[in-house]
């Protein structure tokens, strides 16, 4: 499930981004560890399935421990001593700080990897399609064909191989290593003319469906509704108590306000609240009423209907 | 008015000598469905281009083709994209966006159609045809016949007058092909959109079609009802058009002939073309005492062609192993592969493909396997030529777990084709490649060329590969195969493209092979080509084997999967009546052409 599908990218971005400046800004150990285990929480439900946060948390624990590792070598401040010796003091303070900057950049990190899940690169591209229409179908034909012809390149070897020949990205292919390298260039040689034949096909295929023909809309997928602006307004007013606007610098109310926004989008946004607040329902956003006509609208919201109490107003 | 009007049309491509097309004349009114029909490289692909402007190949065009009264060129760009849809049967190629959801809408952006009404289209379109649980989905992420459907509705959106279909289900499985043409009635049911369709083989299309046109070396030779078409095309003397007949009149007409009676041209109107039709004359025709004698003759006729078979079987596989296969080793009991237990994922976090699958795959026998797209039935292929090992589970080849095969002795064990035989070729020249590979086969000069004659490729081997024709692409990298005499064939879609002749050629040469001990296995979506060549059929279903069978009795179980003409003789089926081409019965010419190239090598090496 994802908890910002009901939403457009744009409050996920600004949400994560805040997720990021958090421990930034506040940099003590309870809030970030709030923060850094509110994400993975997110990614676990987003993903469906616990194993991606755990993979997560599995390569996080080294890198963390050479943090703790690290300021305890190098951070000589803080009055309470854990152990000596020889010259060496470290503290439980400097340990600390190690610690919260490990949480912190793996906050960062899995923040990063969060909005990448919740926002796949084609919704960036969409979203960009605005600015740059060309450049942005430029980006996205390459993304698709970029795994297209590597499957493609696996296939070629397939069949020189059934023909008989040693070829080098094979697993069990001979041949010394000079031999390899010259069947990769060959193999690559190879795909040229058959990338060169699908890509006019294709060219072909956007031809035949008016492409170059002048300008052209854009059909946004994505629309900024006021929804969207009330869910952004509403996480941004979370974030304050924790960036201890209202609480001080207390780091206990500022965790607890961590994990408050960290706990919101499952609630917030989950396809129950997907809706408009109440004192915005009943107007459609602007520009859809001919798509209410055409009753698209209502069979978008059917999806999210038995989820939610709408269906029987 | 006419919607679309053709007026002594000749195009010649830059370069080449011939005219693709000469003189052809053809009008489309509003709401016709008119069926192209011709053997490979007949024009058909070109005649539907020229009337897309926008994909009018390169050349030189004489005569006028007119939209609505207007020469085609004449129109804007932008009114000619929406109003002529253009459906290719290779969905992959034609699709733009990454997602079905701008796939859907692309063709109404690049014509800067006002956001609110792309909106609308995309919605109805979608409902309309049932995309809605798709349009989030990733377009390289669909299926084969999903793609198809999503290509499909991608056109329709634009909302267009004509819709030209180009082989559009060539790459389906017969489920997913139903599905395609179930859409293409309701559009002229409903929506009366004229539909111009290239196919030459294409059932449905055929009981579909107001009128039929056929092509043959870019000339118009007639245009009739399907009805008089399918019996002109029964009538013909050339074997490449008697193959398009629409099984059902074709099971007609066979009867009709071997009752004595053949069918006479003024009830070619009568002529059956649907299952339920063809059902019924054989009902009315069972009433009759030539029923009972047809019967009888044909039973007296299939046990003849059994034991024949069996006779001829022992002799040749006598002589053909002695002859060929001494240099490879034993006989393995008659044993090609054995699959057991085989489980298999392309990744440990994909669905399996394929679930503990168990199969044998005999010498000298034919093996047809079946299912639908993504079945599984290219994987299994692949685990048997050792280019994937299961994950658990045991395959054998000839005794040997085929994964450990060395590339250069496995082209002699086991000669496998993909489903893109483009990748075969390397060289400039068809030629290029067939003594390259000749080469590593130890074949001779002469011999590949004896090879180039039997599949009928001499008259291609100076062009280059890239531009051959899909179905002479696909001969062409099966002869490359059987260079090295492989003592088992994997062929992945081996029909696709191939036009009633080439089958011909194709089936005739894997039949010899299969005399000579040669185990073949297919994988085809074409039931008739399994019906009417294979030894044995496997239904793949859910990651196994779900039937497996000798071909006859393997249909007549079939009630849903199964070809016309098993549908339309479940209750008449007899083993000859599959046996149109080639399975038991005498060898043919180019059978034993084949037998004696394949012979005459085994000799060289000794």
């Amino acid at each position: 499930m994802n908890v910002f599908r009901y939403a457009h990218p744009a409050v996920a971005v600004v949400y994560y981004a805040i997720a990021v400046a958090l421990p930034v800004v506040r940099s003590d150990v309870a809030t970030s560890a709030v923060v850094l285990s509110g994400i993975l929480l997110q990614m676990a439900v987003i993903s469906k399935s616990v194993r991606a946060a755990a993979a997560w948390t599995a390569t996080f624990l080294p890198f963390a421990a050479l943090f703790v590792a690290a300021a305890m070598l190098f951070n000589r401040r803080g009055g309470h001593v854990m152990f000596q010796i020889g010259g060496w003091q470290p503290t439980y303070e400097s340990a600390l700080a190690g610690l919260a900057a490990a949480l912190t950049i793996g906050a960062a990190f899995a923040a990063f990897e969060t909005t990448g899940r919740v926002v796949p690169a084609e919704t960036w591209l969409s979203v960009a399609s605005g600015r740059a229409p060309n450049v942005a179908l430029l980006l996205a034909m390459t993304v698709r064909f970029v795994p297209h012809f590597r499957r493609r390149l696996g296939e070629i070897a397939l069949a020189r191989r059934a023909l008989g020949e040693a070829v080098a990205i094979a697993p069990n292919a001979f041949g010394g290593k000079t031999a390899a390298m010259r069947n990769t260039a060959r193999l690559l040689g190879l795909l040229l003319p058959v990338a060169l034949e699908e890509t006019a096909r294709t060219a072909d295929a956007m031809t035949a469906r008016g492409y170059g023909t002048g300008p052209r809309t854009r059909y946004r997928r994505f629309r900024f509704r006021r929804g969207d602006a009330f869910r952004t307004a509403v996480f941004a007013a979370a974030a304050l108590p924790a960036f201890g606007v209202f609480t001080g610098e207390n780091p206990v109310v500022s965790a607890a306000a961590a994990a408050v926004y960290a706990l919101l989008p499952m609630v917030f946004a989950s396809p129950g609240f997907s809706g408009r607040p109440r004192f915005l329902r009943g107007r459609l956003p602007r520009g859809s009423r001919d798509a209410r006509r055409s009753g698209f609208l209502r069979a978008k919201s059917d999806a999210g209907r038995t989820w939610g109490k709408k269906q029987w107003r | 008015m006419a919607l679309m009007r053709l007026e002594g049309v000749s195009f010649r491509y830059v370069g080449a000598k011939d005219f693709s097309l000469s003189d052809v004349g053809l009008t489309v009114v509003p709401g016709e469905f008119v069926l192209v029909v011709g053997p490979s490289g007949s024009g058909k692909t070109t005649l539907l281009r020229l009337m897309k402007p926008g994909l009018a190949p390169a050349g030189e065009r004489r005569g006028r083709l007119l939209f609505r009264g207007k020469p085609v060129e004449e129109w804007p760009p932008r009114e000619t994209a929406a109003a002529v849809g253009f459906v290719s049967g290779d969905p992959e190629a034609w699709i733009v966006a990454d997602e079905v959801w701008s796939e859907l809408g692309w063709t109404l952006e690049q014509i800067g159609a006002p956001a609110a009404d792309i909106r609308l289209r995309v919605a109805e379109t979608a409902q309309a045809f049932g995309l809605a649980p798709l349009l989030r989905r990733r377009t390289y992420e669909l299926s084969d016949g999903e793609k198809q459907l999503v290509h499909l509705a991608s056109v329709l959106v634009a909302r267009p007058e004509l819709l030209l279909l180009d082989e559009p289900v060539s790459r389906l499985d017969p489920v997913s092909a139903g599905r395609f043409w179930d859409v293409i009635a309701r559009l002229r049911r409903e929506y009366g959109i004229a539909v111009v369709c290239a196919d030459h083989r294409a059932e449905p299309a055929f009981a579909m079609a107001d009128r039929v046109v056929c092509l043959e070396e870019g000339r118009l030779l007639w245009e009739d009802s399907p009805r008089r078409a399918a019996y002109r095309l029964w009538r013909s003397d050339d074997v490449r058009f008697c193959e398009m007949v629409p099984e059902a009149a074709r099971v007609c007409l066979e009867f009709a002939e071997a009752a004595g009676t053949p069918w006479r041209p003024e009830e070619a109107d009568r002529l059956p073309l649907s299952v339920r039709e063809a059902k019924a004359w054989l009902a009315s025709m069972a009433k009759t005492d030539d029923a009972a004698e047809y019967d009888a003759a044909e039973d007296g006729d299939a046990e003849n062609g059994a034991a024949k078979d069996e006779i001829a079987e022992d002799d040749v596989v006598e002589d053909g192993t002695g002859a060929s296969f001494r240099r490879v080793g034993d006989d393995f009991g008659g044993v090609a592969a054995v699959c057991r237990d085989v489980w298999f994922a392309y990744t440990a976090a994909d669905d399996p493909v394929l679930r503990g699958l168990d199969l044998t795959i005999r010498r000298g026998q034919w093996l047809a396997l079946l299912g639908g797209n993504g079945s599984g039935k290219s994987t299994l292929l692949r685990l048997i030529a050792g280019f994937e090992r299961p994950l658990r589970g045991d395959v054998r080849v000839f005794g040997r777990p085929p994964h450990r095969w060395k590339d250069a002795e496995r082209p002699f064990l086991a000669g496998y084709l993909s489903a893109e035989p483009r990748d075969y070729f390397a060289g400039e020249t068809v030629k290029d490649d067939l003594l390259a590979v000749a080469r590593r086969a130890g074949c001779g000069v002469d011999e590949a060329m004896r090879l180039a004659d039997i599949f009928g490729i001499r008259r291609l081997l100076d062009r280059h590969p890239h531009d051959l024709s899909a179905g002479e692409r696909q001969q062409a990298a099966i002869a490359l195969l059987l260079l090295f005499r492989p003592r088992l064939l994997l062929l992945d879609e081996p029909t696709f493209g191939l036009d009633a002749g080439a089958r011909r050629v194709l089936i005739d040469v894997l039949r010899a092979a299969c005399r000579l001990g040669v185990a073949v296995v297919t994988a085809t979506h074409d039931l008739s080509f399994a019906a009417s060549a294979a030894d044995r059929c496997a239904l793949l279903f859910d990651g196994d084997i779900a039937a497996e069978g000798e071909t006859d009795l393997f249909f007549s179980d079939m009630f849903y999967y199964a070809p016309e003409r098993a549908r339309i003789i479940r209750n008449v089926a007899r083993r000859s009546t599959f046996g149109s081409s080639g399975r038991g019965g005498v060898a043919s010419v180019r059978e034993e052409e084949m037998r004696r190239w394949w012979i005459a090598s085994g000799e060289n090496a000794q």
